[in-house]
Parts: structure tokens; C-alpha cells; sequence
């Protein structure tokens, strides 16, 4: 089931009635979590089977591990639960991929061998899954916390239909303890929940959707567009695959919130960032953290000298690259992002950008200086700012283009163009880019609106700010943000991009 | 796991949240649906502001006319009465035509727009084009390939309206009316205030050229013939106008039905004997002159053999979409009653069409066209 879909409208205010109404916390977790795999068995029954199996092997696992005696008996159930899980994300997402490419490897060494190939549909949303369930038995195992006895409770932990699909990918410590409690509908609670939402829906639906013709146009044809059209489409792209995937963790966090449970943040205006290194701890951050805490740490770290410090950065990015699909062009957007990042770290750019600690002391350190000093700043952050968009964007023409031959294709294309291109004769055709002329300045806008809205929430918080504001004047502002959101939907429906990861 | 109970001011802080909700609903709502039911963009309410601006968008914009327009004679089918001039049917018939076609539409849609005509106006005259395509259908089926149909529009329940009235499509089209209204200018030429043009193609130009083209693609297979053609079997074709074509009729007998098959064009019959599917045309043709031609308010008439039509070649845009001139026939013919056709005609004029298309002249015809 899609959020942007009518049957999730109908769907969430009754789940949302019923757990509220529900007279006890078992009979609550039990409905949530029917409503759970009815919402991801809508995409293929048989999936839910698949999670149900992920769920199973991980609780038990993780029973099994805290009974364990000894270290080694840890290790084996903890192997045990990380190699079903991961070889059930292997064989459905990467099986494939895998045997083609060792066909390619062996016929470079003329071997020849006929690749396998499975023909079955990617589960949606089992990335995420996964790695949640994955991350539990490694918690469990690391004394993290302790086991789940309750399996229901577990499987509804894999399974809260808001973040299932898309993550945010939750850790056990955070979102297992709250279904151990019973909460209370709480209206502040529901509204910033619903506040969520509607920003969410904002971003999905009024401008990723609509960008999405921009991009399809032109990146479904390369070769009949040039440079600039590569340029718009990729900035296109930039915003679109931004608020298609945050758009979809702010729908995420806004319906948990509403029926009281807190999901992490999982963006943070990540296109303000002045270095990739900020870049990442902005952007997707629950798989950031995800990798640094599954990954890097078992890895080494930082502990391991300087040179293996930036060969598991490396790694990680390699691998978060391949998270994402099962594709070189997603390999090679991990290793330019990796690459970065490393290079960032030997130049020490971005060292603690993006930390919240960081940050918060210096926006105090900021305050203290003259207004005009102040400005300067701001203006001089405006260039690692483009520098590091201009450099996510190269790296996204690999992300989103149909395979390795369009993007090399594209890049040496990309400043070709400008000397025939007339902005006035694009702008005056009825459909621009495969947009009817008001919607395609309609996403305009609507990227204006976005950007003008997440400055001022580096500013001040826009929730602090609507809660000082006459009941009135807030219930006006709910009212014309909620108009925008229905009257300028696109509504030709599109699932959400990483759905597919 | 303590089951907890709602304290009183609970209910109170609930209450006040969803009132709080719904009066934001209906702020959000309200102007969008203030400016739906001033503008009315398909004139599905009745509500647009004289002079109507139309759209040509037929599946949308048809159910609206044929409900708010004034009219007493009503043209029903597919692209092929698309050229027909409402002002010239309703001089030839003294009557107040308006045409309602569906491109590429099926049976069913057209008898959605019958009922929607029937129910809201006082039609006694339908003119109704026939085409072999619109009745190779299982029953009920509907035209859905490139577009989706808006059912809610023809389903007379108006809990369904709010597709109509909440929609953001729907919305921008009343804004750009609105924009037209106020300054003028016709965006693109997005809208049509003369409703003689709309939905006509006669601005496209017809001649040998493009039909010769038509024909060679879709001899070699770079167009497809069969993209709006089922190939179901006879009796399934057979069963859907029983339960469409022929109940519609019992359904209305105070209203008399004009059935006529349009002029394609010889190539067209040549591809469908290319393809061995002439006679499965023919037959199911013969069916619905033979059941339709039992009813005292039926008249048929057929086009199909009217040769110094469909051997011009310059009138036609494709192999089978001729130009006005076609339309204006068929109107005279129509209003004189010539043409008209029965069961033992029709089988004498399927008999001569086929002699016709397997002619030497039609041959050569058809070989050149391939050169």
C-alpha cells in the first residue's frame, strides 16, 4: 500500500481509531501488527511470508543468544541469524547480479559458465527490513539489550507498517521498549504527527512526483537531449529522489507520532551541507548510522591506524552503494561518495559538521558575533555549499541513470548545449520536459517553497514558531499548507523510489 | 501490560483536536471548491459561466455536454463522427444536434453516454456509428489502453462526484479558464469556445500520401492494425450486442435510432482480408442489421460500399479516418433515408465489398501502395 494512495487514507484513520480504542496494550500490539502485514501484504501476499521468516529467525536467535553460555555459542546463533537474514536479501536481490558478473570474470579467464538467473520480484522495502531485523540479534548479542520474549511484540518491531518499507531503519534499543507501553492519545503529539505528514505529502506528492516527468523525459532519452537538459534533469533529480525519500520518512515519523511512538530522524536539510562528509550525516541518516555502528565499528573504525581508518570508509560507502542496489551504477555512486569522503578526511573538511553538539555550539558561538560578521559567513558558506550540491549531483547521474553506458554517455555531454539553448523557446511550449507548462512551474514553486521553508528551519523551529502563534492564525496556516498538499498533488500516483531498495 | 482508562478531560482534549481537525479540512477544502464550482472546468456540474469554453478531452467532457447542452438529436460513436457539424445535422434533420463522440471507445462507453442523454434530455433522434471494433468485446468491457475512463462522471451517484470536484487536474483546468476569462488569451489553445471545432481533426488535412503511408506501416508491421482490435471469437461479439446494442434499443423504443457503418476506406477492408478477419468483421456487421432491423425505431444505413468514398484516397488522414466530406454524405443520405440497408441488402453488400477489395483495381491499388 502506498501512502500517497487512497487506500491509505482510509486505511490509517482506522488503524489509528482502532489502536486507540483498543482496550489493552497486547490487543493493541496484536491489531498493529495485523494491520502491519496487511499493509505490506497489499504489495504481494506471499512477501509477508519472507518477513514473517526474517522476524522469526532473528527473535529466536536472540533468544538464544542471551540463554547462551558461553562466547562461542553467542557467536554461532548471531552467524546463524546474520547469514539467513543477509542470504534471504542475497538470493532476492543480488543473486543475480552476483552470477552474471562472476560469468563476466570467469570468460575473461576463459571459463566459460552459463549464469543462473531467478525471475522474481525484488520485496519491497527488504533492504530495510532486513537490516533492522539484522540489527536486533547484534544488539542482543553485544549486550546492547536484552532478548525479546514476546515474538508478537518482535514481529510488529520488523514489521510497524509507517517506517516498514522505507525505513527510518529503527534500532532495537529505541523503537522495541515502545511497544511496552500503552500511550495515550496526546493532541500536541498528533498534531506535530500530522504536521509531518502533511509536509511529507508536500514533498511527495506536489514535488518529487511532478519532477519525476522532468527527470523521466530526459533521462529515459539521453541521447535526444543535451547538456542543459542533463542539468536540469539531474538538479531535477537531486530534489526529486530528496523529497520522494524524505518525504516518505516525514509521512513515516509523522503517522508513528500520531499513535505516540518516536522514529528517528532520518533527514536533516541535507542540501545545506558545505562538505560531503556533512552530506552524510544529513542524508539518510538512519542508514549512515546503521552502516557506522554494523559496519565501520566491527571493521575498526578509527581504532585501526590512519590509512585502514580510510580504507573502511571506503568499504562502507562501497557497500552502502551496493545496499542500494544491485547495479554497477550504484557501485559506483558508494565508491565517488567513499572517495569523497576519504579525501575530505585526509584534507580534514567536515570534521564534525553536522554533529548536533557541533553545531549547537556553534550557532551560540555565531550569536556572539556582530550581525554584519555574521553575514559575511553566511555568504562565503554559500560556496561549499553549491560545490558540494554540484558534486552530489554528479554523483546522482550514476544513481539514477539506466545503467553504466547512459551515465558515461551523459557525463562528457553535460556542458554541451548552452550555445544553442533558448530558455525562451522552452518556455514557451505547452508541455515543458514532458510537463504541462503550469505544472512544470508549478514544481518550481514548489522547489522555491521547499527551500524557502527548510531556511527558515535553520533558523528557528517552524514547530516553536506555529505554537506561539494565535490558535487562529495556526489553524489558517494548517489549513492553506493541507490546500497545497490537495490541490496541487499530482496525481498521477508513483510509488516511492526506494522502494525499490 | 495494566489495561488503562481514559480520564475524562482525555475525551475532551480528543473532541477538540478532531474539531480543530475538521474545521482545518474544511478551510483547506473550501477554496478549491469554491473555485470547481464557479468555473466548472468539463461542464460536469452545470455550473460554468456562459460562454462555455470546452476541452478536448472526450471521455471527461462528454458526459457534462450531454447532460447542460441543449439539444434534441444526439450523434453517438467513436472518432468517426468526430467531423460531423452539428450546425449542418441539425439543419438537414430540423433538429438541435450535438455530436458526443468517445475516440477509440467501446459499446459501453457509448451506451453510458445514451443513458446519460436519455435520462437528462428530451433526445427522440440518435445517430449512432457502428464499427466492428466497438462490439468485439466481452460485455461490459471498456476502452482503457492509453486512457483511463472516468467512470465516476458517468455513474449517476453522486457520492462519486467529489473525483470530479476534488481533483487537481481538474483544478488547474478551472484556473486556466478562469486565466482565459480574465485576460483573453487562449493558453496553447487549450480551450475551445466554438463547439463546431471541437473534437474535429479536419485542421490535420487529408491525402493519398498519408493513407498510402498508413497502409504500407501497417502492412509491414510498423503500426499495429489490431491495437484497438480484439480478436475474440463470433459468438462472444454476438453475445455483447444482445446485452448492449439490442437492449439499449428495448430500453428506449420512443427513440428512433439511426445505425449506420461509416465509410473506411477500401485499404482498410483490403488489410482486414490481408489478415483474414474481413468476413468475422462482416458477419458480426450482419448480426446487428439482423437484430437491430427487427425494431420499428431502428434505421441502418451503410456506408461501407459507397466506393467513390472509400476509393478517394485523398480524403482520408489514415486507412480509416476520412475528412468532412464523408460526414456530410452520410448526413444527406441520412436525412433523405438513401442507404438504408436490411438483412438480405447488407448480405449483398458484404458480398459485393469483398468481391471488391479482392478486384484486380483493388490489388494494384494495394501494391502501389507498398512500392
Amino acid at each position: 500500500m502506498l501512502f500517497n494512495s487512497l487506500e491509505f487514507l482510509i486505511f490509517f484513520p482506522v488503524v489509528t481509531l482502532v489502536y486507540f480504542l483498543a482496550p489493552t496494550l497486547r490487543v493493541r500490539n496484536i491489531l498493529l501488527l495485523i494491520a502491519s502485514y496487511y499493509f505490506y501484504m497489499q504489495y504481494k501476499p506471499e512477501y509477508g511470508l519472507l518477513m514473517l521468516f526474517s522476524s522469526f529467525v532473528n527473535w529466536y536467535a536472540g533468544l538464544r543468544i542471551a540463554n547462551a553460555k558461553s562466547k562461542g555459542g553467542k557467536r554461532l546463533w548471531v552467524a546463524i541469524s546474520s547469514l539467513s537474514t543477509l542470504g534471504v536479501l542475497f538470493f532476492f536481490k543480488y543473486f543475480n547480479f552476483f552470477n552474471v558478473n562472476v560469468s563476466r570474470l570467469l570468460s575473461f579467464f576463459d571459463i566459460s559458465y552459463q549464469p543462473l538467473s531467478i525471475n522474481v520480484l525484488l520485496p519491497i522495502g527488504i533492504s530495510f527490513y532486513t537490516f533492522q531485523a539484522l540489527s536486533y540479534s547484534i544488539d542482543v548479542y553485544r549486550g546492547a539489550l536484552g532478548a525479546e520474549r514476546d515474538f508478537f511484540d518482535f514481529a510488529l518491531y520488523v514489521s510497524f507498517f509507517p517506517q516498514l518499507v522505507a525505513g527510518p531503519i529503527e534500532r532495537s534499543t529505541n523503537l522495541l521498549h515502545q511497544f511496552k507501553i500503552y500511550h495515550e492519545f496526546d493532541a500536541k503529539g498528533a498534531a506535530l504527527g500530522l504536521r509531518l505528514m502533511v509536509w511529507g505529502f508536500f514533498k511527495k506528492i506536489v514535488v518529487a512526483d511532478r519532477l519525476a516527468v522532468i527527470v523521466d523525459t530526459v533521462y529515459n532519452n539521453p541521447s535526444g537531449y543535451n547538456g542543459v537538459y542533463y542539468i536540469i534533469a539531474t538538479v531535477a533529480f537531486a530534489f526529486q529522489i530528496y523529497c520522494d525519500f524524505s518525504g516518505y520518512s516525514d509521512i513515516a515519523i509523522g503517522s508513528a507520532r500520531i499513535m505516540g511512538v518516536e522514529l528517528m530522524r532520518n533527514f536533516e536539510r541535507p542540501y545545506f551541507s558545505k562538505s560531503i562528509t556533512e552530506f552524510w550525516r544529513r542524508w539518510h541518516i538512519s542508514l549512515s548510522t546503521w552502516f557506522r555502528d554494523y559496519l565501520y565499528f566491527p571493521l575498526g573504525g578509527n581504532r585501526k591506524g590512519y590509512f585502514r581508518t580510510l580504507l573502511n570508509l571506503f568499504i562502507v560507502f562501497l557497500v552502502s552503494g551496493l545496499w542500494h542496489g544491485a547495479s554497477w551504477t550504484f557501485v559506483i555512486w558508494g565508491a565517488l561518495n567513499g572517495a569523497a569522503i576519504v579525501i575530505e578526511k585526509i584534507l580534514g573538511i567536515g570534521k564534525n559538521a553536522g554533529k548536533e553538539l557541533y553545531v549547537k555550539q556553534k550557532a551560540l558561538e555565531n550569536r556572539q558575533r556582530p550581525v554584519l560578521l555574521r553575514l559575511a559567513k553566511a555568504i562565503a558558506g554559500i560556496i561549499p555549499m553549491l560545490l558540494t550540491f554540484a558534486f552530489t549531483c554528479f554523483t546522482w547521474v550514476f544513481f539514477r541513470a539506466r545503467n553504466l553506458g547512459e551515465a558515461f554517455y551523459m557525463l562528457p555531454r553535460f556542458l554541451q548545449g548552452f550555445d544553442t539553448f533558448n530558455p525562451q523557446e522552452l518556455f514557451s511550449t505547452r508541455i515543458i520536459l514532458g510537463l504541462d507548462y503550469w505544472e512544470f512551474f508549478t514544481a518550481i514553486g514548489a522547489v522555491i517553497l521547499l527551500i524557502c521553508v527548510e531556511l527558515l528551519q535553520g533558523v528557528a523551529s517552524p514547530g516553536r514558531i506555529l505554537s506561539r502563534m494565535p490558535s487562529p492564525v495556526r489553524i489558517a496556516i494548517y489549513a492553506f499548507s493541507l490546500s497545497l498538499v490537495i490541490w496541487f498533488a499530482w496525481t498521477e500516483t508513483q510509488t516511492f523510489i526506494y522502494f525499490a531498495f | 501490560m495494566a489495561r488503562k482508562r481514559k480520564e475524562p478531560n482525555k475525551t475532551k482534549e480528543i473532541a477538540v483536536f478532531l474539531a480543530k481537525g475538521l474545521i482545518v479540512l474544511i478551510l483547506a477544502l473550501l477554496p478549491g471548491v469554491l473555485v470547481m464550482l464557479k468555473f466548472d472546468p468539463y461542464l460536469f456540474l452545470g455550473t460554468q459561466p456562459k460562454p462555455y469554453l470546452y476541452i478536448h478531452n472526450e471521455r471527461y467532457q462528454i458526459p457534462g455536454m450531454a447532460r447542460h447542452e441543449d439539444y434534441n438529436l444526439a450523434v453517438l460513436g467513436t472518432s468517426m463522427i468526430e467531423n460531423f457539424s452539428d450546425s449542418y445535422l441539425s439543419e438537414k434533420f430540423n433538429a438541435r444536434a450535438l455530436r458526443l463522440p468517445i475516440n477509440a471507445s467501446y459499446i459501453t462507453e457509448q451506451i453510458k453516454v445514451l443513458d446519460i442523454v436519455k435520462k437528462y434530455k428530451d433526445v427522440n433522434t440518435i445517430l449512432w456509428a457502428i464499427d466492428y471494433r466497438t462490439v468485439d468485446i466481452n460485455f461490459g468491457d471498456v476502452y482503457e489502453k492509453n486512457v483511463t475512463f472516468p467512470d465516476y462522471m458517468y455513474d449517476e451517484n453522486p457520492i462519486n462526484d467529489w473525483r470530479y470536484i476534488i481533483n487537481h487536474n481538474n483544478f488547474y483546468l478551472a484556473l486556466k479558464q478562469y486565466q482565459m476569462r480574465k485576460t483573453g488569451i487562449n493558453p496553447f489553445d487549450y480551450f475551445f469556445t466554438d463547439r463546431e471545432v471541437l473534437n474535429t481533426w479536419t485542421w490535420r488535412g487529408t491525402n493519398r500520401s498519408l493513407i498510402i503511408q498508413d497502409y504500407k506501416d501497417i502492412y509491414e508491421g510498423k503500426k499495429d492494425l489490431y491495437d484497438k482490435i480484439n480478436a475474440l471469437p463470433v459468438e462472444v461479439a454476438k453475445k455483447t450486442i444482445d446485452k448492449s446494442l439490442i437492449e439499449a434499443i428495448e430500453r428506449y423504443p420512443d427513440t428512433e435510432f439511426k445505425l449506420f457503418f461509416a465509410p473506411k476506406s477500401i485499404l482498410w477492408f483490403k488489410l482486414l482480408d490481408q489478415r483474414g478477419v474481413l468476413e468475422k468483421k462482416l458477419d458480426v456487421l450482419t448480426y446487428v442489421v439482423d437484430r437491430a432491423s427487427n425494431y420499428p425505431n431502428v434505421e441502418i444505413y451503410n456506408f461501407q460500399n459507397v466506393f467513390e468514398l472509400t476509393e478517394n484516397l485523398d480524403l482520408y488522414l489514415d486507412v480509416t479516418h476520412f475528412n468532412k466530406t464523408g460526414n456530410y454524405f452520410m448526413a444527406d443520405a441520412m436525412a433523405e433515408k438513401r442507404l438504408l440497408t436490411d438483412p438480405d441488402s447488407f448480405r449483398k453488400d458484404c458480398a459485393e465489398l469483398i468481391s471488391r477489395v479482392r478486384s484486380k483495381e483493388i490489388n494494384r491499388l494495394a501494391e502501389e501502395s507498398l512500392k
